[in-house]
């Protein structure tokens, strides 16, 4: 790789990190009532972890996203596989877990990896991978709102 | 001493008659002398590939000075985030999930998983570093086999 795709990937990395630790500093509203709202349960505070963890995931694309254009290809598909590897951070994260609220956001987690495995161009807003990862996010927020939903109404 | 060079002396001075008494020490007295001349011919040729080879070792320091520069700098970079992360950074964090009255279990969850992911992705950023030195590394190992094979160590007295 050479020193500008280096230069380039380690930056949006650091702005990954940056996002990472602003959601706490500046108090994220659904991160923070999260904290609150699911104190007692400590399955669905993970469910809430989880969904903060796809966020930042996300949040790495959408920093790509805004460079797409000055990115250097070997930079694109070096930050494409380093976000592979964050994504399998969570997917490792809760081996064992057998809940079916788990199994969702597995299934979520692997669109989401196979999404991203696939070849797009960031900078072509056509390209029909591209709006499916855009598609993706919005239907993140919904299932994860659904999983929610109905993980409460089995606990009452 | 050189034996060879010793007898080949001595059968010399046997040809020419040289008195049986003195034909050891001449012998001998030659020996060293010619030795000690042989030997600083062979250390200044010596020498000499050894300036030429530290030489052209220098010359490959310069050409790389930039390379091993940034190297040096982003890896420097990253210890600082990484160190800035566990002694300000958490604390910061973990004062302000405090101060929202955010329940300690849950908060420690949380700055549990924050270091996780933070951690993670620090060793990757790490890891492309690595790569990039171990490549900056493979390049100088490269030019130093040329520098080798131009100076030619193996020619050596």
């Amino acid at each position: 790789m050479d020193r500008e795709s280096l230069l380039t990937t380690l930056s949006l990395l650091r702005q990954g990190r940056a996002k990472l630790v602003s959601r706490f500093i500046d108090q994220d509203e659904v991160m923070l009532s999260d904290m609150f709202r699911f104190e007692r349960s400590r399955a669905l505070m993970a469910l809430a972890m989880d969904r903060a963890n796809v966020s930042w995931i996300t949040h790495h694309y959408e920093l790509f996203d805004r460079l797409a254009e000055s990115v250097p290809p070997d930079a694109a598909a070096v930050f494409k596989t380093c976000v592979l590897n964050l994504i399998d951070r969570f997917d490792h994260a809760r081996e064992g877990d057998l809940t079916a609220e788990w199994a969702l956001v597995q299934t979520m987690i692997s669109e989401k990896k196979s999404l991203l495995e696939a070849q797009f161009d960031f900078s072509n807003k056509d390209d029909l991978n591209y709006r499916k990862l855009v598609f993706a996010q919005h239907r993140e927020r919904a299932l994860f709102e659904r999983i929610f939903e109905n993980a409460m109404e089995k606990k009452s | 001493m050189d034996k060879e060079l010793q007898t080949l002396i001595l059968q010399c001075l046997v040809e020419q008659n040289v008195d049986a008494a003195i034909r050891d020490k001449l012998a001998t007295s030659i020996t060293t002398r010619i030795s000690g001349h042989n030997k600083l011919v062979d250390m200044k040729a010596r020498l000499a590939i050894l300036f030429e080879y530290e030489k052209n070792y220098l010359q490959l320091i310069k050409e790389f000075k930039e390379e091993i520069k940034f190297a040096g700098s982003i890896q420097e970079d990253l210890r600082k985030e990484r160190a800035k992360f566990f002694s300000d950074t958490l604390k910061e964090v973990s004062t302000t999930l405090q101060e929202s009255q955010v329940d300690p279990t849950v908060a420690a969850t949380w700055l549990k998983d924050l270091v996780g992911s933070y951690t993670k992705s620090l060793d990757l950023s790490s890891g492309l570093i690595e790569e990039q030195t171990i490549d900056t590394i493979g390049k100088i190992r490269n030019d130093a086999r040329s520098v080798v094979k131009d100076v030619d160590v193996t020619q050596m007295p």
